[in-house]
């Protein structure tokens, strides 16, 4: 799909397109947030179907194919020509790092954890097997965020392959990587900058750790990359098509991660004014500039808007308000606060250190150490007279402009994947600055820099063996000796019970961060969050015993990661009324895990609302009326 | 072909000082890192010569410096 469009936007100006590697990479990422955007339309109006999921991957793959088939061609004949200026240094860098690389693969054998579990992979889950998008139960506020990543893990679950959808952030992660080093080659940087580039991207935890996990930050991050790479060639020729073509990449990026909002879009449009200004064409008048900048900037917008606004029907859809979460307050994203006033005070004092070497709450991951070890060789480079026409200085300057809105707006969210894209340009600098010093005289920076390089290579994969990397698993698993199951032995084994326990349709009380191992029809039958707010509002046992067998619910699983729910129905335990039944289903497999189950015997006591299909496969809630 | 040559192909000299400032420099962010990050051959090699009190005594002000936190977080969103 991409490839379709990037033809069309090339052919009208009959200019040949960048190399094949840019353009494959950039139709790769454009085709699939284009692609998400159909499979968010469908899922809303209940059409996610194999008979209509399939056929569509299929005819796509194909023409993709087709019309990809010589740069794919140009590009095998490139990559096999390695060139021979490569010492044996360098080949051993180069080497590890395609090492690191091809690695993620082995992040297949991961148990999917965290977010993954409660909501990304949770969500496809339902999208795949009830053929439509529902709010998720427990987790209505968090539908509202823009969706990509999901749909094509419902996809790829449609098509029986939910290991690919645990992987799918890789491919996209590298077509990202080719985006930025096109960028960091426009900026004067060669092959050695590159690989130092690559060697930071996949040194970087915060990268690293993504992998395998069903996150779907590193979406956000590739789009990024290729919004901020076209952004920059609208001071080239094809200035049309690189407006079009940014646009669209700015809204899919926004639909990605939207807190790409405050960090993304002011450095975008630092380079895109800059880019504009800066052009190298015959010299005009300001006022002229200006004026031909308006059309310009109209395309990116128009551009934005037509990717977004599948994100805004959806919502519309589903919310009865299209600009959800970014004008609700009850979502939460406005007033957002990780840490105390003393932590933040602590992350912000200690930036960069904060980034390479913190472990704060939901961080996850860091900053290579090589951005640190490299980051004073910028200023070994020779100061330029014109230094506004310099593009390293204009990407360096629109990503410290991005992270300080940043840390301005948000300074107690210390995320580097809220703000990775940006976050990530500043290798180009750093890389550069290393490579311009290694192809100088001195001996010191051409011994130092690879072998710092090969060192954190050596020490990063070795840390995340069997942290993010598990080859054998990996392996088990697909040579069919290991299940999805037995990734992820904590819990999956308590859900299977669960789920051959209970019938279909009926309802458990729980808002279980693992909800990806249950049933489909149990993750859409659960506890949702306004009940969950009607629940903590009532006073006494009684009253909420009452209130869970009305609404339905059978069954309460009780984990060894507690919360307040968990908390008070254990207590709550010791006042059980006359009228109800509990009985405790232990766990074969695991003594901490239990499954209670509640009956009535009073027939004055039943439940409102049970769990039905109306819109067959689905399952939603319905009240019974009596 | 490069589109746009941004880095100077001439190099300056660069002091010693400033190699052995540099030096120094990477070398102290590359040990912090081990020690915050340790893989576990370095752990393993440290049991067997003996040193895992010394690595521990090293590893425990670094962690402080870096990684101390109140952890008064609240908000799960993506």
């Amino acid at each position: 799909m991409g490839q379709i469009l990037l033809n069309l936007l090339s052919k009208a100006k009959q200019k040949p397109m960048v190399s094949p590697g840019i353009s494959l990479a950039t139709a790769y990422l454009l085709g699939q947030g284009l692609l998400a955007n159909i499979w968010a339309l469908l899922a809303v109006y209940s059409r996610f179907t194999p008979m209509i999921v399939i056929p569509t991957i299929f005819i796509l793959s194909i023409c993709g194919i087709l019309l990809s088939y010589k740069d794919i061609i140009v590009l095998s004949h490139k990559i096999k020509t390695i060139p021979s200026e490569y010492s044996w240094t360098w080949r051993v860098l180069i080497s590890l790092v395609i090492i690191l690389v091809l690695a993620w693969i082995t992040s297949l054998g991961r148990s999917i954890i965290g977010d993954g579990s409660s909501f990304y992979l949770a969500i496809a889950k339902v999208i795949a097997n009830s053929h439509r998008l529902q709010p998720l139960p427990g987790y209505e506020d968090l539908t509202s965020i823009g969706l990509q990543a999901e749909l094509h893990f419902a996809a790829l679950m449609l098509l029986g392959s939910p290991g690919a959808a645990q992987l799918f952030a890789w491919p996209i992660f590298l077509a990202g990587a080719v985006m930025l080093l096109a960028l960091s080659r426009k900026a004067g940087v060669t092959w050695r900058g590159q690989w130092l580039i690559l060697a930071m991207l996949f040194t970087s935890s915060a990268v690293i750790q993504l992998s395998g996990t069903g996150k779907t930050d590193l979406f956000a991050t590739s789009l990024g990359f290729a919004a901020y790479f076209w952004a920059t060639e609208i001071r080239n020729e094809r200035k049309t098509m690189a407006a079009w073509l940014t646009g669209l990449l700015i809204g899919l990026t926004l639909i990605a991660k939207i807190s790409y909002i405050l960090s993304f879009i002011p450095s975008m449009a630092i380079l895109v004014i800059w880019s504009y200004l800066t052009k190298p064409s015959k010299p005009e008048k300001k006022r002229i500039l200006i004026r031909k900048l308006i059309p310009l900037t109209a395309m990116i917008l128009v551009g934005t808007t037509l990717a977004l606004t599948p994100h805004f029907i959806k919502n519309d859809v589903l919310f009865n308000n299209a600009f959800a979460p970014l004008n609700e307050k009850a979502s939460g994203w406005q007033d957002q606060s990780w840490n105390g006033p003393e932590t933040t005070r602590r992350i912000l004092a200690n930036l960069p250190f904060s980034l390479t070497f913190g472990d704060y709450w939901a961080q996850i991951g860091n900053l290579s150490p090589l951005f640190l070890m490299f980051s004073p060789l910028i200023f070994l480079m020779p100061r330029q007279k014109f230094i506004f026409n310099n593009q390293v200085f204009i990407i360096t300057l629109s990503a410290l402009i991005g992270l300080t809105i940043w840390f301005i707006f948000r300074p107690t969210v210390f995320a580097p994947r809220y703000f990775m894209a940006c976050l990530l340009l500043l290798s180009i600098p750093i890389a550069g600055s290393a490579e311009y010093l290694i192809l100088g005289k001195s001996k010191f920076f051409k011994i130092m820099i690879p072998a710092i390089t090969i060192l954190v290579l050596i020490s990063s994969g070795l840390y995340h063996l069997n942290k993010v990397f598990f080859p054998r698993e990996t392996f088990n698993y697909l040579t069919g000796r290991m299940s999805e199951c037995d990734k992820a032995l904590d819990y999956c084994s308590a859900l299977n019970q669960i789920n051959q326990t209970t019938k279909p349709g009926e309802r458990l009380f729980t808002n279980t961060v693992y909800r990806y191992w249950l049933r489909t029809d149990l993750i859409e039958c659960a506890l949702t969050k306004n009940e969950v707010d009607a629940y903590r509002e009532l006073e006494s046992p009684e009253q909420r015993w009452s209130f869970i067998f009305g609404r339905g619910f059978t069954y309460i699983p009780l984990f060894y990661i507690t919360n307040q729910i968990q908390d008070t129905i254990l207590d709550d335990l010791n006042y059980v009324p006359n009228w109800l039944v509990i009985s405790k289903i232990d766990n074969p497999k695991d003594e901490k895990i239990h499954l209670i189950h509640m009956a009535s015997r009073d027939p004055n006591h039943h439940a409102v609302v049970n769990c039905g299909q109306i819109d067959a496969p689905s399952w939603e809630l319905v009240n019974i009326s009596y | 072909m490069l589109e746009n040559k941004e880095f100077p192909s001439i190099t300056a000299e660069v002091s010693t000082t400033v190699k052995i400032a540099l030096f120094i420099w990477m070398t102290a962010i590359f040990i912090i890192y081990l020690l915050i990050f340790s893989p576990p051959f370095l752990l393993d090699a440290a049991k067997h010569f003996g040193l895992l009190d010394l690595l521990n005594n090293l590893r425990s002000p670094i962690l402080l410096f870096f990684q101390n936190s109140d952890y008064s977080a609240k908000l799960e969103y993506r």
